[in-house]
């Protein structure tokens, strides 16, 4: 991971499924950070998940296999 | 000192002590659900989330997004109940309902008319299997089962009953058996549970859930924020968030939680059970209200006494041994109609997991010291 590799934020509906996402990524050894979630999207819950976008690949599978819809957007820095 | 506390089905004591450590925990550190994503909110959410996964995994059930917290198995029957829709007017309960589902039924009948049949049942209030598939039940809306009595201590047959209701809802009131004997709600095809923390689950009172297979029948009791979706005036039609408007009991929860990860194995065995009900059972002047097959006995039953009315034995118990039970009708007068022992009610023993066979032993010579005043 370098210092330079864009930043993704993951939007879901409720806390409980920011929850299990984090569950999820925590198992797959992936860095994160929660994070509130950017104004433009306030019609989401409190909190979103940042990580690096080069990991979603990995994470996409398992959020699929344990149905969790989310939004992804790229932050810019 | 022994635990003379015989009360467990009303509330549960002692707690593990876990509960009042994530009480305290919490009320430290503070914090509230969601809605921010500074770090202690985060905590907190995670604590709330986890005891959802722990209710859902105690209950036998993947679904944990359909766990709604609520502030008892009262408030989450009243849920399912008042939130259902009845095109047939028509429901189905069991002969041992507690007022927290006779009443809402009640309301139903006066409010949409909604009339109501009790399932065909053996004296003890076991549910006749055979007799029910008999019935016609595409005539139902819905079928209302108490998992356990909290009069007499009968387990119900629940997946066998789902089994003959098919497509007929079955609203389980775990609020007895959740804690103290498994739950598969996935297995047994249950449509909704409603379950408290301050009973068997041993967490503190104010804490409960409801779980709902097709959450998407059911309105909400409640209307109000959730953190999510803020920008719309309607409820969000997704879930937990549609049944959980306004801040939760995160103290309860923290405390819940802390019951839950507790895990307390019984400090007495099922054959010591059998022997004290074998033993009450000799007592000339005592009657009791169990279920007629062992293996469908929760660690509740009741006792009837020819020398004393139920409030008298219960006072003489407390006053001369220190054992505190419970008397009169337990919020279910219909269950001692079914019983047979309204208006007066009983005595109800209730079992901690916390009891060991001393403490059963010390009960037991209590009532037999009381049996030989008899008159
Ligand atoms: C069978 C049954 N249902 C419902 C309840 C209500 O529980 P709570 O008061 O926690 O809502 C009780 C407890 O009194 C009960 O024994």
């Amino acid at each position: 991971m370098s210092e330079s590799s864009d930043k993704c934020l993951l939007l879901f509906q409720s806390i409980h499924k920011v929850m299990q996402a984090e569950r999820i990524i925590v198992s797959l050894g992936i860095v994160y950070q929660i994070v509130p979630v950017p104004k433009e999207f306030s019609s989401e819950c409190g909190m979103c998940i940042e990580i690096d976008c080069s990991d979603i690949e990995v994470i996409v599978p398992e959020f699929q296999f344990n149905n969790i819809f989310y939004n992804k957007v790229k932050v810019d820095v | 000192m022994g635990n003379f506390y015989f009360d467990n089905s009303a509330t549960s004591y002692p707690k593990p002590p876990e509960v009042a450590e994530y009480i305290n925990e919490y009320l430290k550190g503070g914090g509230t659900y969601g809605r921010s994503a500074y770090d202690r909110v985060v905590a907190v959410s995670r604590v709330v989330e986890n005891t959802r996964l722990l209710l859902a995994n105690l209950i036998g059930t993947k679904h944990s997004d359909h766990i709604f917290f609520t502030s008892n198995s009262t408030h989450a029957l009243n849920l399912a109940i008042k939130g259902l829709s009845y095109p047939k007017k028509r429901i189905l309960i069991s002969p041992l309902e507690h007022n927290a589902v006779t009443r809402p039924v009640l309301y139903l009948q006066q409010t949409f008319g909604v009339e109501y049949d009790i399932l065909p049942h053996q004296s003890d209030g076991f549910i006749d299997l055979d007799a029910t598939g008999k019935l016609d039940l595409k005539l139902y809306d819905l079928c209302i089962v108490n998992h356990v009595s909290n009069v007499n201590g009968v387990i119900q047959p629940l997946a066998e009953l789902k089994a003959l209701l098919r497509s007929v809802p079955l609203l389980v009131d775990a609020s007895q058996s959740a804690g103290y004997i498994p739950i598969e709600a996935d297995s047994w095809n249950i449509d909704m549970l409603a379950l408290t923390g301050h009973k068997g689950l041993m967490g503190p009172t104010g804490t409960g859930c409801l779980f709902a297979r097709n959450p998407e029948l059911i309105s909400p009791l409640i209307h109000g924020g959730t953190g999510s979706r803020s920008d719309s005036f309607l409820m969000p039609d997704f879930f937990p968030d549609r049944f959980e408007a306004g801040t939760p009991n995160v103290l309860g929860i923290y405390g819940l939680f802390g019951a839950l990860s507790a895990k307390v194995l019984p400090h007495f065995d099922t054959h010591t059970f059998k022997d004290l009900l074998e033993q009450i059972e000799q007592l000339k002047s005592f009657k009791l209200k169990r279920s007629a097959s062992f293996n469908r006995q929760a660690f509740l039953f009741s006792v009837i006494s020819d020398n004393y009315t139920p409030s008298e034995l219960s006072n003489q118990l407390f006053k001369r041994f220190g054992i505190e039970t419970r008397s009169g009708l337990h919020c279910a007068p219909l269950a001692h109609k079914s019983l047979g022992t309204f208006p007066k009610g009983t005595v109800r023993i209730s079992l901690s997991k916390y009891h060991n066979p001393n403490d059963l032993n010390y009960l037991y010579t209590a009532l037999k010291e009381l049996d030989y005043e008899r008159k």
